[in-house]
């Protein structure tokens, strides 16, 4: 299982697992259903 | 009299950065774009493709909390309208990205380089969903980047730029 791709100015690569776990908490809110 | 360097000095946008985004990323982080060449910023994001209907969020520099704000939604038909709020988070909601290249969304942000409380709003629209929001860090920490955040889809395409002013 590969981490999401992470964007750093012109940098796109996977994300560390850190950064995943960072991730994780800085998105964790509800997506609204229309 | 006026002279015309005293007008570029002090008014209109000057652009710092434009950043074309990758493909398939769920986070894109935009450094060195704050300094104290100016108090305050303009971000226009356009032409986004998002994987999914999404949240996107703002984060300031890598701060872990103390992000909080409010977003108000409307879906087109008026079937869903609702607020969206952050309280002591990592980030906070800047737009409901949508699926057909067409989310865009413009904000500015005010002292992010300044030891002051940073405070951002502006509006958005993912095709589907349109609003706006208001959100602020509440801490004097000082930023030299931000982050985009989905809330688990990916983004694809469109361009982030940002441009610098003074008031």
């Amino acid at each position: 299982m590969t981490n999401p791709l992470i964007q750093i100015d012109d940098e796109v690569r996977e994300m560390t697992d850190e950064e995943y776990a960072q991730y994780l908490v800085a998105s964790k809110d509800v997506i609204p259903v229309g | 009299m006026t002279r015309a360097r005293d007008v570029a000095s002090s008014g209109g946008l000057t652009l710092i950065k434009t950043q074309t985004i990758g493909s398939g990323v769920s986070s894109v982080t935009i450094s060195n774009v704050f300094s104290s060449t100016y108090d305050n910023y303009r971000i226009v994001i356009g032409g986004v493709d998002c994987s999914a209907v999404t949240n996107l969020r703002l984060q300031l520099g890598s701060e872990p909390n103390e992000h909080y704000g409010s977003l108000r939604y409307d879906f087109y038909t008026g079937t869903d309208t609702n607020f969206t709020r952050n309280v002591n988070q990592a980030a906070f909601v800047i737009a409901i990205g949508g699926t057909n290249d067409d989310t865009s969304s413009s904000f500015d942000i005010c002292s992010p380089n300044l030891a002051k409380r940073t405070t951002a709003s502006g509006t958005f629209n993912g095709f589907a969903y349109s609003g706006w929001f208001g959100g602020g860090v509440n801490t004097t920490n000082q930023y030299t980047s931000f982050n985009l955040l989905t809330s688990g889809a990916t983004l694809t395409g469109g361009k982030i730029n940002v441009y610098g002013y003074r008031m």
